[in-house]
């Protein structure tokens, strides 16, 4: 009996040396295109996604809540559905919604709510200074992120724009107690620091939207009741989506996660044909020729 | 209908976006080369301008506003530049200093209880609830917490 490498491999040859690039389009035409035409794949909602939800639901007229966006854009890819699908339940429950950044490029993404909220904000009602505000990059250290839960003024003086946030519904926020959520949108800054000196000594409730490696700890510090609840990754924004009746970016993209996902465990699975059908009996057979 | 300008971002940004998937054939390229010193370059730009606009809303609106305290901290950020200049370099270690001393206080004087206290606490629960499922749950903390400590013991 000849083995698959005396044979020149074939099938098992293929798949053991497949080109990456087949991959690569095979993962482009599964990602992409879902995206063009969406199938709208079924959708489970996970007891995290509920409490998270639970944890918004409950504002009411006036509360005010700070979107904290402490996020690259690479990140923004991720967590855009859940943060908008957030913010949008902020304003239907016409609470006060106030957008603060923690990173230099998340300077770009306020812009960006404000047109996904378009709508909503006009079915409220809700104008600039009276019913929202971008304060802009307001947290680029911790000591910043401290300075505003004991004296918020103290740190934020007016808009991104320059304008004074006197007058305006700040003016009852004093202390991060005042605050009624923080909806944090994190890729892993200043989550920490908001914990340690917003929820720590103040209170303050805090709910997080966390990119899919952050889950683990995202979840250990909701068992700890750090959190009130946590939203993980676009998987999690799409079931947000799916639990407000708003579909949008994040249901769209799971067709293509679930597809590319599939393809990938196929891949693993003719990978590890190739390589115990091929490339291990040749190792086995090289190393009996050195001796 | 889409306007000019929305158009244009849309193009330049899926160029660029291939540009920087183009990595994938396996090849260094002057397409990925242009991506990426444009992304870092933009990138660059957009910290020392916000940086800049940040300084001035806290620090400057902040002085104007009798906050006098905050042009201790212009001045510490201005210190920090003594670097440039070789014989000067070591006044710089006192900004430096005093921000890395106030970072590490207030993170640690907190993440005490957040990230230690509050979690050790999380994990003394009922073993035996009610619910078979939040029994499932806790006892698969428990067991896991027992070889993660292990951890420790093979680095001391």
């Amino acid at each position: 009996m000849t083995s698959a490498r005396e044979q020149g491999g074939g099938i098992l040859k293929f798949l053991a040396t497949i080109d990456r690039r087949i991959v690569y389009f095979v993962l482009f035409v599964l990602v992409v295109g879902p995206l063009i035409s969406p199938i709208g794949m079924p959708i489970s909602v996970a007891p995290d996604t509920v409490q998270y939800h639970n944890a918004i639901a409950q504002l009411g007229p006036d509360d005010v809540v700070l979107l904290h966006l402490g996020t690259e854009f690479s990140g923004w890819n991720e967590l855009s559905a859940g943060a908008m699908a957030s913010a949008k339940m902020v304003v239907e429950r016409e609470a006060k919604l106030v957008i603060i950044v923690g990173h230099p490029e998340a300077t770009g993404i306020p812009p960006l709510v404000y047109e996904g909220l378009k709508g909503v904000m006009e079915a409220k009602g809700y104008k600039y200074r009276e019913d929202t505000l971008n304060l802009g990059y307001m947290f680029p250290n911790e000591p910043a992120v401290a300075a505003a839960a004991a004296d918020f003024h103290g740190l934020v003086r007016t808009d991104y724009l320059g304008n004074s946030i006197e007058g305006t519904f700040l003016n009852k926020v004093k202390t991060a107690a005042d605050w009624a959520l923080i909806i944090d949108i994190n890729t892993g800054i200043w989550n920490q620091a908001l914990i340690n000196h917003w929820r720590l000594p103040f209170g303050t409730k805090i709910v997080a939207h966390i990119i899919g490696v952050m889950v683990s700890g995202a979840k250990a510090n909701v068992d700890a009741g750090l959190y009130e609840g946590s939203l993980g990754s676009l998987r999690g924004g799409a079931e947000l989506e799916y639990m407000i009746k708003a579909p949008g970016p994040g249901l769209q993209a799971m067709d293509a996660f679930t597809l590319a996902h599939y393809s990938l465990l196929i891949f693993i699975v003719l990978g590890n044909i190739g390589y115990f059908g091929y490339t291990r009996p040749a190792r086995v057979k090289e190393r009996t020729a050195v001796k | 209908m889409v306007d000019i300008m929305e158009f244009s971002i849309a193009v330049v940004g899926a160029f660029i976006s291939m540009c920087m998937f183009s990595t994938l054939y396996g090849k260094s390229n002057p397409l990925y080369s242009l991506a990426e010193e444009s992304y870092v370059g933009f990138a660059t730009g957009l910290v020392v301008v916000t940086a800049c606009t940040y300084i001035y809303r806290v620090g400057f609106l902040g002085i104007s506003a009798g906050d006098w305290i905050l042009a201790v901290g212009i001045v510490l950020g201005l210190l920090t530049f003594s670097r440039i200049f070789p014989d000067y370099a070591y006044i710089s270690r006192l900004p430096i200093g005093i921000s890395v001393g106030a970072q590490l206080a207030l993170s640690m004087r907190t993440s005490i209880f957040t990230g230690f206290a509050a979690h050790i606490n999380a994990v003394i629960v009922n073993l035996f609830p009610a619910d078979a499922k939040l029994m499932r749950d806790r006892w698969t903390i428990f067991l896991t917490i027992i070889p993660s400590l292990t951890f420790f013991l093979y680095t001391i």
